[in-house]
């Protein structure tokens, strides 16, 4: 150490012009040596991040589709792709969202005033962003990009009987995963789950955009489940002291072709939340998983 | 050395400091940046943005609050104190550019203000693992910009040194309040344990430092000065020999440290704290006649305690005296500013 370092009787004054003249070299191998590990903690800290998702949000990137539109409870927009071996119809059903942190339900309101028609069950052109990832898909919708004329223009026919939506019961189970709000988890951010991302997640989520419980599988594969009450209805702003955080919730699942939904009970749910947001909630602290009963 | 408000005063020391301030920041964040995008080309620019912000941020901050035990421990890493501060306001407009942006992408465009949603979006205040974490990094913030915003000799004065100087030990809570914002963040969220390994580290580091350069700081105070008051009040310092030319001797007594300086065959003794931000003056030396501050080099005429006009900063002064070759000091401090007579080396004891 005494080697390296400077004789004592070096004296350095700030607004002089130069510095003495062995401080001067010392500092000059100090000044490398820090270039070294800001380099070396630049690599390390990008090296040991987390992977992040491939979704993907097209931003900026206008993409009409075409589809019966659905106003209610979950807006979506089903997308006919063409016919099947059995020659029956496949759809895609694309959830719409709003912009920022909002549902679609106020975009789709205002669609309506400028149609002046009702426009559930509609064969539409719709126009907004896409959001995509893992086979599921997304439309964020904005009002000025879907003039009347333009919406209107793919027809105004209301569903056939053969567009009728099947809706398929698989019981009841109990699953254990997250639940992330689906807009940011499918693609508008990343990480679009877990603790960086719940303050975020709780707001989309109480601004009306789908909650989606996220289930890792046994063979690595996620499933995705669009959360609902038994009647169908949102269950959007009982669940917020819950979401970004490991849970287990307890419902009925439907599939609805290529979307599954997660009923569950909207008083349990209540129970447990109201538990789960108790202050002091130090009852979180070992807890891991929040149940959520149904019965 | 202002007490009116003046621009930062530029000089060449000042310009190198920051020349190499700002190649560092660009070095990593273009290494940042662009090996993220050759390994994670599917991150978003919004993450890009607020992590490179928010580990540069983080990682000036551990450079801070090293340089000041580095400086207590040998005085070389004194050029790095220097200009301390404009460390400080780059790193709190890097954190800055993290939290406002952090604010806009996890906040804004939503059913509640931004700011209200920073605090009631998450409410597991009573969790650990679940903790609003981003709240921290809030109040970390608020501190470093009070920090900032007062890092000027302006307010250093108009605030007094003590209560300037309680401001910004701050600096340690709010480096304690962004380990646990990222403890209780991405680190809830990330698997690799290199993070925790790194944040570990980074804390030990700066706490083995600090207690280094405490326990030298104890040491000197102990050493063996024995506090044995004559009849007339003076206390026996040292040999005169044991004070070099243009140097000083600094004696710790119970309640203060004194500095003795020896300079043309004089003697002086003033306190040994500087009136600018309590740099030890006694570690300083006698540049053009006058005491210069070893941390920014404040100036002091060393006969009366007083910065040469048109500077105001005075210090304590004390009396000296020389009983043959045995140096003695008074333990009574005049008021600052005060002049005392030097004492007087003969000329014939000055050795070469
Ligand atoms: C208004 C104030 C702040 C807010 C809202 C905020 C928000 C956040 C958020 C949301 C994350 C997680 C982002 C991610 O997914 O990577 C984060 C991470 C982090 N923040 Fe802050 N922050 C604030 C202030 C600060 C300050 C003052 C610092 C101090 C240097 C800081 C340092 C960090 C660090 C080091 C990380 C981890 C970065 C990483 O992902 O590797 N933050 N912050
Ligand atoms: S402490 Fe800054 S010059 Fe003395």
């Amino acid at each position: 150490m005494r080697k390296i370092l400077p004789p004592p009787d070096e004296f350095y004054v700030g607004y002089l012009p130069e510095a003495p003249n062995t401080t001067a070299t010392f500092l000059k191998n100090v000044v490398i040596g820090i270039g070294i590990v800001i380099a070396i903690l630049a690599l390390i800290l990008v090296l040991y991040q987390k992977k992040f998702s491939t979704n993907h949000f097209e931003f900026g990137i206008n993409t009409t589709v075409q589809g019966y539109l659905y106003t209610d409870q979950v807006p979506r927009i089903r997308v006919p792709l063409g016919k099947d071996f059995h020659g029956q119809e496949i759809y895609q059903t694309m959830l719409l969202v709003g912009f920022g942190k909002f549902g679609a339900s106020e975009a789709i309101a205002q669609l309506e005033q400028s149609t002046g028609v009702s426009l559930h069950g509609r064969f539409v052109a719709l126009t907004g962003s896409l959001i995509y990832g893992d086979g599921k898909a997304l439309l964020q919708i904005i009002p000025q990009d879907n003039p009347a004329e333009r919406l209107l223009a793919a027809g105004t026919s209301p569903m056939g009987h053969e567009e009728t939506l099947v809706l398929q019961s698989k019981g009841e189970t109990l699953l254990p995963g997250e639940v992330v709000d689906s807009k940011c988890f499918f693609g508008v951010m990343k990480p679009g789950e877990g603790k960086p991302h719940r303050s975020c997640a709780v707001r989309c989520i109480a601004g009306g955009i789908p909650p989606i419980l996220k289930v890792k599988q046994a063979n690595n594969k996620t499933a995705y489940y669009l959360i609902l009450a038994e009647d169908y209805t949102m269950v959007n702003q009982e669940i917020l002291p819950i979401v970004g955080q490991p849970v287990r919730l307890k419902g009925r699942v439907i599939q609805m072709e290529d979307w599954n939904l997660l009923l569950v009970n909207r008083q349990s749910l209540l129970s447990v939340t109201s538990q789960v947001n108790e202050w002091p909630g130090l009852l979180a602290l070992d807890k891991r998983f929040t149940l959520c009963q149904s019965e | 050395m202002s007490a009116s408000y003046q621009a930062i005063l530029w000089n060449r020391q000042k310009k190198i400091y920051d020349t190499i301030l700002v190649s560092f920041l660009l070095l990593y964040a273009i290494l940042f940046v662009s090996v993220n995008l050759i390994i994670h080309p599917e991150i978003t620019f919004e993450t890009l943005l607020i992590r490179t912000t928010a580990t540069l941020a983080f990682l000036l901050l551990h450079i801070i609050l090293m340089i000041g035990p580095l400086a207590r421990l040998h005085p070389v890493f004194l050029p790095l104190l220097y200009n301390r501060r404009h460390l400080g306001v780059t790193m709190f407009c890097v954190a800055a550019i993290h939290g406002i942006f952090s604010i806009i992408q996890f906040h804004a465009l939503g059913n509640v203000h931004p700011l209200v949603s920073l605090f009631l979006s998450n409410t597991h205040y009573g969790s650990l693992p679940y903790f609003p974490f981003q709240a921290l990094g809030f109040l970390a913030l608020i501190i470093f910009m009070l920090m900032a915003v007062t890092s000027h000799d302006f307010w250093l004065e108009n605030l007094s040194p003590k209560v300037w100087k309680t401001l910004h030990m701050g600096v340690y809570l709010a480096y304690a309040l962004v380990l646990m914002h990222v403890m209780l963040g991405v680190i809830q969220y990330e698997t690799s344990p290199v993070l925790v390994v790194l944040l570990g580290l980074g804390l030990l580091l700066l706490l083995g430092l600090h207690v280094a350069a405490s326990r030298k700081e104890h040491q000197k105070d102990q050493e063996g000065f024995a506090y044995n008051p004559e009849a007339d009040g003076f206390i026996r310092v040292c040999a005169l020999d044991e004070i070099a030319e243009n140097r000083a001797k600094i004696v710790s007594l119970p309640e203060e440290r004194i500095a003795i300086f020896r300079y043309a065959n004089h003697l002086s003794a003033v306190s040994n704290v500087c009136k600018h931000q309590n740099g030890p003056l006694g570690e300083g030396r006698i540049i053009d006649g006058c005491i210069t501050c070893p941390w920014h080099g404040y100036q002091y005429l060393p006969h009366n305690g007083s910065s040469p006009p048109p500077f105001k900063e005075k210090v304590a002064t004390y009396d000296v005296k020389l009983v043959g070759r045995t140096v003695y000091v008074h333990p009574k401090a005049y008021p600052e500013g005060t002049e005392r007579p030097p004492a007087v080396v003969p000329t014939n004891t000055i050795m070469i």
